[in-house]
Protein backbone atom coordinates (compact mmCIF):
# COMPACT_ATOMS: atom_id res chain seq x y z
CA UNK A 1 0.00 0.00 0.00
CA UNK A 2 1.41 3.32 -1.03
CA UNK A 3 1.78 6.11 1.85
CA UNK A 4 -1.45 8.31 0.06
CA UNK A 5 -3.47 5.22 0.65
CA UNK A 6 -2.16 4.57 4.02
CA UNK A 7 -3.34 8.82 4.37
CA UNK A 8 -6.79 8.19 3.15
CA UNK A 9 -7.82 5.12 4.91
CA UNK A 10 -10.70 5.95 6.74
CA UNK A 11 -11.29 3.02 9.25
CA UNK A 12 -7.55 0.62 9.30
CA UNK A 13 -8.12 -3.08 10.92
CA UNK A 14 -4.64 -4.81 11.28
CA UNK A 15 -4.10 -8.04 12.31
CA UNK A 16 -7.26 -8.18 14.79
CA UNK A 17 -7.74 -11.24 16.92
CA UNK A 18 -10.55 -12.10 19.46
CA UNK A 19 -11.32 -15.09 21.18
CA UNK A 20 -14.49 -15.84 22.57
CA UNK A 21 -13.06 -17.89 25.80
CA UNK A 22 -10.75 -20.57 23.65
CA UNK A 23 -13.11 -19.97 20.76
CA UNK A 24 -11.11 -17.64 17.85
CA UNK A 25 -13.40 -15.73 16.19
CA UNK A 26 -11.26 -13.38 14.09
CA UNK A 27 -7.69 -14.79 13.29
CA UNK A 28 -5.35 -11.70 12.56
CA UNK A 29 -7.53 -9.66 10.03
CA UNK A 30 -6.61 -6.61 7.85
CA UNK A 31 -8.07 -4.16 5.97
CA UNK A 32 -8.29 -0.50 5.08
CA UNK A 33 -11.29 0.78 4.24
CA UNK A 34 -11.04 4.36 2.25
CA UNK A 35 -13.18 7.66 1.75
CA UNK A 36 -16.21 6.67 -0.10
CA UNK A 37 -15.57 2.94 0.10
CA UNK A 38 -18.44 0.70 0.26
CA UNK A 39 -17.01 -2.60 1.35
CA UNK A 40 -19.28 -5.50 1.60
CA UNK A 41 -18.67 -8.61 4.48
CA UNK A 42 -20.23 -11.71 3.15
CA UNK A 43 -19.03 -15.29 4.43
CA UNK A 44 -21.60 -18.10 6.18
CA UNK A 45 -23.21 -17.55 9.67
CA UNK A 46 -20.37 -17.79 12.33
CA UNK A 47 -17.87 -16.72 10.01
CA UNK A 48 -16.94 -13.75 12.49
CA UNK A 49 -18.25 -11.00 10.07
CA UNK A 50 -20.63 -9.63 12.76
CA UNK A 51 -18.03 -9.74 15.32
CA UNK A 52 -15.78 -7.89 13.32
CA UNK A 53 -18.30 -4.86 12.22
CA UNK A 54 -18.92 -4.42 15.83
CA UNK A 55 -15.25 -4.36 16.70
CA UNK A 56 -15.04 -1.62 14.49
CA UNK A 57 -16.86 0.91 16.97
CA UNK A 58 -15.82 -1.37 19.66
CA UNK A 59 -18.96 -2.39 20.83
CA UNK A 60 -16.75 -5.91 20.87
CA UNK A 61 -13.04 -5.78 22.38
CA UNK A 62 -10.02 -7.42 20.98
CA UNK A 63 -7.57 -9.34 22.32
CA UNK A 64 -4.79 -8.34 19.77
CA UNK A 65 -4.04 -6.08 16.52
CA UNK A 66 -5.49 -2.31 15.84
CA UNK A 67 -8.03 -0.50 14.58
CA UNK A 68 -7.38 2.67 13.84
CA UNK A 69 -10.10 5.15 13.23
CA UNK A 70 -9.10 8.52 11.06
CA UNK A 71 -5.84 7.23 12.09
CA UNK A 72 -7.00 6.70 16.13
CA UNK A 73 -6.48 3.47 17.59
CA UNK A 74 -9.92 2.77 19.39
CA UNK A 75 -10.58 0.58 22.05
CA UNK A 76 -7.18 0.90 23.87
CA UNK A 77 -4.37 3.19 24.86
CA UNK A 78 -0.78 2.57 26.60
CA UNK A 79 -0.50 2.91 30.07
CA UNK A 80 2.96 4.63 31.92
CA UNK A 81 4.47 1.30 31.96
CA UNK A 82 3.72 0.62 28.19
CA UNK A 83 1.24 -1.74 28.24
CA UNK A 84 -2.42 -1.51 26.65
CA UNK A 85 -5.10 -1.14 28.45
CA UNK A 86 -8.59 -0.35 27.98
CA UNK A 87 -9.64 3.36 27.05
CA UNK A 88 -11.56 5.32 28.95
CA UNK A 89 -15.27 5.11 28.04
CA UNK A 90 -15.25 9.03 27.55
CA UNK A 91 -12.85 8.38 24.53
CA UNK A 92 -14.36 5.66 23.46
CA UNK A 93 -17.66 7.58 22.81
CA UNK A 94 -15.73 10.43 21.26
CA UNK A 95 -13.72 8.20 18.57
CA UNK A 96 -17.32 6.60 17.84
CA UNK A 97 -18.71 9.43 16.86
CA UNK A 98 -17.11 8.70 14.00
CA UNK A 99 -18.75 5.49 13.13
CA UNK A 100 -22.51 5.23 13.09
CA UNK A 101 -24.06 2.03 12.95
CA UNK A 102 -27.18 0.41 11.26
CA UNK A 103 -28.53 -2.80 13.13
CA UNK A 104 -30.14 -6.21 11.92
CA UNK A 105 -33.34 -5.91 14.54
CA UNK A 106 -33.41 -1.67 13.93
CA UNK A 107 -33.03 -1.10 17.56
CA UNK A 108 -34.87 1.78 17.74
CA UNK A 109 -36.04 3.25 20.91
CA UNK A 110 -39.54 2.51 21.08
CA UNK A 111 -41.06 5.14 23.74
CA UNK A 112 -39.54 7.79 21.32
CA UNK A 113 -41.38 8.99 18.36
CA UNK A 114 -39.63 8.51 15.16
CA UNK A 115 -38.41 12.32 14.93
CA UNK A 116 -37.21 12.05 18.56
CA UNK A 117 -35.09 8.80 17.55
CA UNK A 118 -33.27 10.59 14.80
CA UNK A 119 -33.14 13.56 16.74
CA UNK A 120 -31.70 12.08 20.09
CA UNK A 121 -27.92 11.51 19.40
CA UNK A 122 -28.14 15.11 18.23
CA UNK A 123 -28.72 16.25 21.30
CA UNK A 124 -27.74 14.01 23.97
CA UNK A 125 -24.04 13.74 21.93
CA UNK A 126 -24.09 17.16 19.88
CA UNK A 127 -25.67 19.17 22.57
CA UNK A 128 -27.66 20.61 19.56
CA UNK A 129 -30.70 22.33 20.57
CA UNK A 130 -33.80 21.10 20.43
CA UNK A 131 -35.49 23.11 17.35
CA UNK A 132 -32.20 22.64 15.51
CA UNK A 133 -31.88 18.69 16.14
CA UNK A 134 -35.66 18.27 15.00
CA UNK A 135 -35.16 19.86 11.88
CA UNK A 136 -32.15 18.07 11.03
CA UNK A 137 -34.06 14.69 11.98
CA UNK A 138 -36.97 15.58 10.02
CA UNK A 139 -34.59 16.56 7.06
CA UNK A 140 -33.40 13.08 7.12
CA UNK A 141 -36.61 11.30 7.64
CA UNK A 142 -37.57 12.66 4.25
CA UNK A 143 -34.55 11.86 2.57
CA UNK A 144 -35.45 8.20 3.59
CA UNK A 145 -39.32 9.06 2.29
CA UNK A 146 -40.34 8.92 5.91
CA UNK A 147 -41.25 12.07 6.20
CA UNK A 148 -44.81 11.39 7.00
CA UNK A 149 -44.30 9.32 9.90
CA UNK A 150 -42.14 11.65 12.04
CA UNK A 151 -44.93 11.44 14.79
CA UNK A 152 -45.45 7.67 14.69
CA UNK A 153 -43.86 5.53 17.17
CA UNK A 154 -41.70 2.90 15.79
CA UNK A 155 -43.15 -0.29 16.52
CA UNK A 156 -46.25 0.91 14.48
CA UNK A 157 -44.32 0.78 11.39
CA UNK A 158 -42.87 -1.57 9.33
CA UNK A 159 -39.86 -3.54 9.01
CA UNK A 160 -38.59 -1.49 6.58
CA UNK A 161 -39.73 1.60 7.58
CA UNK A 162 -38.28 0.66 10.97
CA UNK A 163 -34.66 0.31 9.42
CA UNK A 164 -35.09 3.30 7.23
CA UNK A 165 -35.60 5.06 10.64
CA UNK A 166 -32.02 3.23 11.70
CA UNK A 167 -30.02 4.62 9.04
CA UNK A 168 -31.91 8.36 9.43
CA UNK A 169 -30.57 7.95 12.72
CA UNK A 170 -27.44 7.01 11.48
CA UNK A 171 -26.91 9.78 8.67
CA UNK A 172 -27.97 12.09 10.95
CA UNK A 173 -24.63 12.49 12.97
CA UNK A 174 -23.19 13.13 10.00
CA UNK A 175 -20.50 10.43 10.54
CA UNK A 176 -17.53 9.69 8.13
CA UNK A 177 -18.39 6.08 7.80
CA UNK A 178 -21.59 4.10 8.31
CA UNK A 179 -21.87 0.55 9.56
CA UNK A 180 -24.43 -1.88 8.43
CA UNK A 181 -25.01 -4.74 10.08
CA UNK A 182 -27.05 -7.59 8.20
CA UNK A 183 -29.53 -4.58 7.21
CA UNK A 184 -32.05 -6.21 5.38
CA UNK A 185 -31.96 -9.60 7.17
CA UNK A 186 -34.61 -9.36 9.79
CA UNK A 187 -37.16 -8.10 7.04
CA UNK A 188 -39.88 -9.90 4.94
CA UNK A 189 -38.68 -10.36 1.37
CA UNK A 190 -40.62 -8.02 0.27
CA UNK A 191 -39.29 -5.08 2.37
CA UNK A 192 -35.78 -5.56 1.48
CA UNK A 193 -35.64 -3.92 -1.80
CA UNK A 194 -37.02 -0.45 0.14
CA UNK A 195 -33.80 -0.80 2.45
CA UNK A 196 -31.28 -1.39 -0.49
CA UNK A 197 -32.79 1.49 -2.42
CA UNK A 198 -31.61 3.93 0.33
CA UNK A 199 -28.50 2.11 0.94
CA UNK A 200 -27.87 2.87 -3.09
CA UNK A 201 -28.29 6.19 -3.38
CA UNK A 202 -25.97 6.53 -0.35
CA UNK A 203 -23.61 4.55 -1.59
CA UNK A 204 -23.65 7.53 -5.04
CA UNK A 205 -23.89 9.95 -2.84
CA UNK A 206 -20.03 8.78 -1.87
CA UNK A 207 -21.01 7.58 1.46
CA UNK A 208 -18.31 5.08 3.01
CA UNK A 209 -19.91 2.31 4.13
CA UNK A 210 -19.31 -1.02 5.53
CA UNK A 211 -21.61 -3.43 5.30
CA UNK A 212 -22.31 -7.05 6.36
CA UNK A 213 -24.83 -8.65 4.18
CA UNK A 214 -25.91 -12.05 2.40
CA UNK A 215 -27.50 -10.10 -0.77
CA UNK A 216 -25.01 -11.32 -2.97
CA UNK A 217 -26.89 -8.95 -5.62
CA UNK A 218 -26.24 -5.53 -3.67
CA UNK A 219 -22.84 -6.46 -3.63
CA UNK A 220 -21.75 -7.14 -6.49
CA UNK A 221 -24.11 -3.93 -7.95
CA UNK A 222 -22.48 -1.41 -5.33
CA UNK A 223 -19.51 -2.91 -3.34
CA UNK A 224 -16.31 -1.42 -4.53
CA UNK A 225 -14.57 -4.63 -2.66
CA UNK A 226 -16.29 -7.67 -1.73
CA UNK A 227 -14.33 -9.33 1.14
CA UNK A 228 -14.98 -13.10 1.83
CA UNK A 229 -14.37 -14.61 5.73
CA UNK A 230 -14.89 -18.05 6.86
CA UNK A 231 -13.89 -19.42 10.49
CA UNK A 232 -12.42 -15.96 11.20
CA UNK A 233 -10.23 -15.57 8.66
CA UNK A 234 -10.18 -13.35 5.57
CA UNK A 235 -10.05 -15.17 2.71
CA UNK A 236 -10.43 -13.06 -0.08
CA UNK A 237 -10.78 -9.58 -0.55
CA UNK A 238 -11.31 -8.46 -3.96
CA UNK A 239 -13.57 -6.39 -6.55
CA UNK A 240 -17.21 -7.84 -7.08
CA UNK A 241 -16.05 -8.85 -10.33
CA UNK A 242 -13.06 -10.80 -9.39
CA UNK A 243 -14.55 -12.36 -5.66
CA UNK A 244 -17.90 -13.67 -7.85
CA UNK A 245 -16.74 -14.52 -10.88
CA UNK A 246 -12.88 -15.53 -10.63
CA UNK A 247 -12.51 -16.21 -6.83
CA UNK A 248 -9.00 -17.12 -5.54
CA UNK A 249 -9.78 -19.49 -3.28
CA UNK A 250 -11.52 -23.19 -3.22
CA UNK A 251 -13.57 -21.97 -0.13
CA UNK A 252 -15.18 -18.75 -1.89
CA UNK A 253 -15.83 -21.05 -5.10
CA UNK A 254 -17.83 -23.38 -2.92
CA UNK A 255 -19.63 -20.62 -0.69
CA UNK A 256 -20.85 -19.07 -4.15
CA UNK A 257 -21.60 -22.07 -5.41
CA UNK A 258 -23.65 -23.23 -2.37
CA UNK A 259 -25.63 -19.47 -2.64
CA UNK A 260 -25.97 -19.62 -6.48
CA UNK A 261 -27.54 -23.02 -6.11
CA UNK A 262 -30.36 -22.33 -3.52
CA UNK A 263 -31.28 -19.45 -5.82
CA UNK A 264 -30.74 -20.65 -8.74
CA UNK A 265 -34.72 -21.16 -9.69
CA UNK A 266 -35.27 -17.17 -9.18
CA UNK A 267 -31.66 -15.73 -10.33
CA UNK A 268 -32.07 -15.41 -14.17
CA UNK A 269 -27.83 -16.10 -14.43
CA UNK A 270 -24.65 -15.14 -13.46
CA UNK A 271 -24.19 -13.18 -16.35
CA UNK A 272 -26.58 -10.68 -15.34
CA UNK A 273 -24.62 -10.17 -12.72
CA UNK A 274 -21.74 -10.06 -14.33
CA UNK A 275 -23.15 -7.25 -16.44
CA UNK A 276 -24.12 -5.10 -13.86
CA UNK A 277 -21.38 -5.94 -11.58
CA UNK A 278 -18.51 -2.33 -11.69
CA UNK A 279 -15.02 -3.04 -13.01
CA UNK B 1 -80.21 -12.30 59.90
CA UNK B 2 -80.86 -8.65 59.79
CA UNK B 3 -77.96 -6.15 58.40
CA UNK B 4 -77.96 -3.32 61.21
CA UNK B 5 -77.30 -0.36 59.88
CA UNK B 6 -77.45 1.63 62.63
CA UNK B 7 -74.13 0.29 64.12
CA UNK B 8 -72.59 1.60 61.10
CA UNK B 9 -74.27 4.94 61.66
CA UNK B 10 -73.04 5.08 65.89
CA UNK B 11 -69.37 4.13 65.07
CA UNK B 12 -69.19 6.21 62.09
CA UNK B 13 -66.53 8.59 62.81
CA UNK B 14 -64.49 5.78 64.05
CA UNK B 15 -64.76 4.09 60.90
CA UNK B 16 -63.92 7.04 59.19
CA UNK B 17 -61.14 8.01 61.50
CA UNK B 18 -59.53 4.52 60.67
CA UNK B 19 -60.06 4.61 57.00
CA UNK B 20 -57.92 7.86 57.26
CA UNK B 21 -55.19 6.02 59.04
CA UNK B 22 -55.18 3.42 56.67
CA UNK B 23 -55.26 5.97 53.80
CA UNK B 24 -51.86 7.82 55.56
CA UNK B 25 -50.22 4.72 56.94
CA UNK B 26 -50.19 3.37 52.78
CA UNK B 27 -49.61 6.21 51.33
CA UNK B 28 -46.42 6.87 53.94
CA UNK B 29 -45.78 3.25 53.65
CA UNK B 30 -45.75 3.38 49.83
CA UNK B 31 -43.61 6.12 49.09
CA UNK B 32 -40.85 4.94 50.89
CA UNK B 33 -41.07 1.84 49.31
CA UNK B 34 -41.00 3.21 45.57
CA UNK B 35 -38.54 5.66 46.37
CA UNK B 36 -36.21 3.19 48.45
CA UNK B 37 -37.29 0.42 46.27
CA UNK B 38 -35.94 2.72 42.90
CA UNK B 39 -32.77 3.59 44.73
CA UNK B 40 -32.17 -0.12 45.57
CA UNK B 41 -33.41 -1.36 42.25
CA UNK B 42 -31.04 0.99 40.89
CA UNK B 43 -27.78 0.26 42.67
CA UNK B 44 -28.49 -3.38 42.05
CA UNK B 45 -28.46 -2.55 38.57
CA UNK B 46 -26.57 -0.54 37.58
CA UNK B 47 -24.10 0.18 41.05
CA UNK B 48 -20.63 -1.82 41.19
CA UNK B 49 -20.74 -5.33 43.31
CA UNK B 50 -19.57 -4.42 46.51
CA UNK B 51 -22.76 -2.33 47.42
CA UNK B 52 -24.85 -5.46 46.26
CA UNK B 53 -23.76 -7.54 49.17
CA UNK B 54 -25.64 -5.68 51.38
CA UNK B 55 -28.17 -4.73 49.45
CA UNK B 56 -29.02 -8.59 48.58
CA UNK B 57 -28.73 -9.31 52.25
CA UNK B 58 -31.61 -6.49 52.81
CA UNK B 59 -33.67 -7.36 50.16
CA UNK B 60 -33.69 -11.47 51.09
CA UNK B 61 -34.26 -10.68 54.73
CA UNK B 62 -37.29 -8.46 53.90
CA UNK B 63 -39.05 -10.80 51.21
CA UNK B 64 -38.17 -13.60 53.78
CA UNK B 65 -39.71 -12.68 56.75
CA UNK B 66 -43.23 -11.86 57.67
CA UNK B 67 -44.18 -8.36 57.86
CA UNK B 68 -46.10 -9.06 61.23
CA UNK B 69 -42.66 -10.58 62.79
CA UNK B 70 -40.88 -7.34 61.73
CA UNK B 71 -43.49 -5.04 63.25
CA UNK B 72 -42.85 -7.40 65.90
CA UNK B 73 -38.85 -6.63 65.93
CA UNK B 74 -39.09 -2.52 65.80
CA UNK B 75 -42.23 -2.31 68.17
CA UNK B 76 -41.27 -4.62 70.95
CA UNK B 77 -37.68 -4.96 70.85
CA UNK B 78 -36.58 -1.76 69.43
CA UNK B 79 -36.93 -0.16 72.76
CA UNK B 80 -34.27 -2.43 74.35
CA UNK B 81 -31.05 -0.82 71.60
CA UNK B 82 -33.01 2.55 71.99
CA UNK B 83 -35.61 2.53 69.47
CA UNK B 84 -38.72 3.95 70.71
CA UNK B 85 -41.29 4.92 68.17
CA UNK B 86 -44.67 5.37 67.91
CA UNK B 87 -47.36 2.96 66.62
CA UNK B 88 -47.62 5.31 63.39
CA UNK B 89 -44.34 5.76 62.83
CA UNK B 90 -43.60 2.04 62.88
CA UNK B 91 -46.47 1.34 60.58
CA UNK B 92 -45.05 3.31 58.19
CA UNK B 93 -41.63 2.89 58.14
CA UNK B 94 -42.49 -0.78 58.54
CA UNK B 95 -44.75 -0.87 55.59
CA UNK B 96 -42.15 1.28 53.62
CA UNK B 97 -39.02 -1.16 54.79
CA UNK B 98 -41.12 -4.10 53.76
CA UNK B 99 -42.17 -2.86 50.69
CA UNK B 100 -39.00 -1.89 49.18
CA UNK B 101 -37.02 -4.93 49.52
CA UNK B 102 -40.14 -6.00 46.63
CA UNK B 103 -39.63 -2.44 44.66
CA UNK B 104 -36.08 -3.16 44.65
CA UNK B 105 -36.79 -6.53 42.90
CA UNK B 106 -39.53 -5.22 40.65
CA UNK B 107 -37.23 -2.69 39.21
CA UNK B 108 -34.10 -4.72 38.84
CA UNK B 109 -36.20 -6.91 36.80
CA UNK B 110 -37.30 -3.68 34.71
CA UNK B 111 -34.00 -2.94 33.79
CA UNK B 112 -33.02 -6.28 32.98
CA UNK B 113 -36.07 -6.12 30.36
CA UNK B 114 -34.85 -3.41 28.24
CA UNK B 115 -33.40 -5.45 24.77
CA UNK B 116 -29.45 -5.39 25.33
CA UNK B 117 -29.59 -3.95 21.23
CA UNK B 118 -30.96 -0.61 22.53
CA UNK B 119 -28.48 -0.15 25.00
CA UNK B 120 -25.73 -1.09 22.27
CA UNK B 121 -27.29 1.14 19.66
CA UNK B 122 -26.95 4.72 22.03
CA UNK B 123 -23.48 3.23 23.17
CA UNK B 124 -22.55 3.41 19.35
CA UNK B 125 -23.84 6.82 18.53
CA UNK B 126 -21.48 7.31 21.95
CA UNK B 127 -24.20 8.53 24.05
CA UNK B 128 -22.62 8.51 27.79
CA UNK B 129 -23.66 6.42 30.18
CA UNK B 130 -25.73 8.68 32.10
CA UNK B 131 -27.79 9.69 29.50
CA UNK B 132 -28.18 6.08 28.26
CA UNK B 133 -29.64 5.38 31.72
CA UNK B 134 -31.90 8.66 31.48
CA UNK B 135 -33.15 8.74 28.44
CA UNK B 136 -33.43 5.13 27.25
CA UNK B 137 -33.24 2.93 30.25
CA UNK B 138 -35.42 4.27 32.81
CA UNK B 139 -37.95 5.84 30.56
CA UNK B 140 -39.08 2.21 29.70
CA UNK B 141 -38.51 0.71 32.25
CA UNK B 142 -40.62 2.55 34.43
CA UNK B 143 -43.91 1.92 32.09
CA UNK B 144 -42.49 -1.29 32.17
CA UNK B 145 -42.84 -1.68 35.88
CA UNK B 146 -45.86 -0.39 36.59
CA UNK B 147 -48.31 -3.42 36.39
CA UNK B 148 -46.39 -5.37 38.90
CA UNK B 149 -45.99 -2.12 40.78
CA UNK B 150 -49.58 -1.66 41.04
CA UNK B 151 -50.42 -5.03 42.31
CA UNK B 152 -47.82 -4.83 44.98
CA UNK B 153 -49.42 -1.27 45.95
CA UNK B 154 -52.32 -2.96 46.40
CA UNK B 155 -51.08 -6.14 48.23
CA UNK B 156 -49.24 -3.24 50.62
CA UNK B 157 -52.94 -1.50 50.84
CA UNK B 158 -54.14 -5.05 52.43
CA UNK B 159 -51.05 -5.38 54.68
CA UNK B 160 -51.92 -2.53 56.84
CA UNK B 161 -54.26 -4.27 58.35
CA UNK B 162 -51.49 -6.11 60.12
CA UNK B 163 -50.62 -2.72 60.97
CA UNK B 164 -53.49 -3.05 63.93
CA UNK B 165 -51.71 -5.94 65.75
CA UNK B 166 -49.46 -3.33 66.62
CA UNK B 167 -51.86 -0.91 67.83
CA UNK B 168 -51.88 1.63 64.85
CA UNK B 169 -55.26 2.61 64.98
CA UNK B 170 -56.48 2.51 61.47
CA UNK B 171 -59.48 1.09 60.07
CA UNK B 172 -59.26 -3.01 60.74
CA UNK B 173 -57.98 -1.91 64.55
CA UNK B 174 -61.26 0.21 65.05
CA UNK B 175 -63.71 -2.39 63.56
CA UNK B 176 -61.95 -5.10 65.73
CA UNK B 177 -62.62 -3.07 68.59
CA UNK B 178 -66.46 -2.17 66.95
CA UNK B 179 -67.06 -5.96 67.15
CA UNK B 180 -65.41 -6.50 70.70
CA UNK B 181 -68.01 -3.71 72.03
CA UNK B 182 -71.00 -5.08 70.15
CA UNK B 183 -70.79 -8.42 69.69
CA UNK B 184 -71.77 -7.96 66.00
CA UNK B 185 -69.37 -9.44 63.49
CA UNK B 186 -71.30 -9.53 60.02
CA UNK B 187 -71.90 -5.73 59.67
CA UNK B 188 -68.29 -4.49 61.05
CA UNK B 189 -66.38 -7.08 58.93
CA UNK B 190 -68.67 -7.04 55.60
CA UNK B 191 -68.18 -3.14 55.98
CA UNK B 192 -64.44 -3.57 56.00
CA UNK B 193 -64.36 -6.10 53.66
CA UNK B 194 -66.08 -3.93 51.16
CA UNK B 195 -64.16 -0.52 51.86
CA UNK B 196 -60.70 -2.16 51.19
CA UNK B 197 -62.22 -3.79 48.25
CA UNK B 198 -63.48 -0.16 47.02
CA UNK B 199 -59.83 1.15 47.99
CA UNK B 200 -58.31 -1.66 46.07
CA UNK B 201 -60.46 -1.34 43.02
CA UNK B 202 -59.51 2.42 42.71
CA UNK B 203 -56.26 1.39 43.10
CA UNK B 204 -56.26 -0.67 39.96
CA UNK B 205 -58.30 0.93 38.04
CA UNK B 206 -55.91 4.12 37.89
CA UNK B 207 -53.17 1.78 37.42
CA UNK B 208 -54.88 -0.05 34.56
CA UNK B 209 -55.06 3.95 33.48
CA UNK B 210 -51.61 4.70 33.69
CA UNK B 211 -50.41 1.36 32.06
CA UNK B 212 -52.40 2.17 29.00
CA UNK B 213 -51.51 5.65 28.45
CA UNK B 214 -47.65 5.54 29.27
CA UNK B 215 -47.30 1.98 27.45
CA UNK B 216 -49.20 3.67 23.71
CA UNK B 217 -45.94 3.41 22.31
CA UNK B 218 -46.25 -0.53 22.56
CA UNK B 219 -49.46 -0.79 20.73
Amino acid sequence: MTAKEQETALLSVSNVSKWFGTHQVLNSISLDVRRSEVVCIIGPSGSGKSTLLRCMNFLEDYQSGDILINGKLIGYTTDATGRRVRDSERNIDRLRRDVAMVFQQFNLWPHMSVLDNVAQPLMLVYDKPKAEAHARAREMLEKVGLGEKIDEYPLRLSGGQQQRVGIARALAVEPAAILFDEPTSSLDPELVGEVLQVMKQLAREGMTMVIVTHEMHFAAEVADRVIFLDHGVKVEDATPRELFFNPKSERTRRFLETWAERNSLFTKNLAEMARTAPE
Amino acid sequence: MSFDYSLLVKYGPQLLDGFRLTVLVWLGGSAIAVVLGFALGCALSLGNCTLNVPIRAYVEFFRGTPLLVQLFVVYYGGPSIGITLDAFSVGVAGLGLYGAAYFAEIFRAGFASIPRGQIEAARSFGIPRWSRIRHVIVPQMLVLTVPPGVTLLIILLKDTAILSIVTVPELTFQVTGMTIETFAFVEPFAVLAALYWAMTELVSYLGRRAEVRLGAYLR
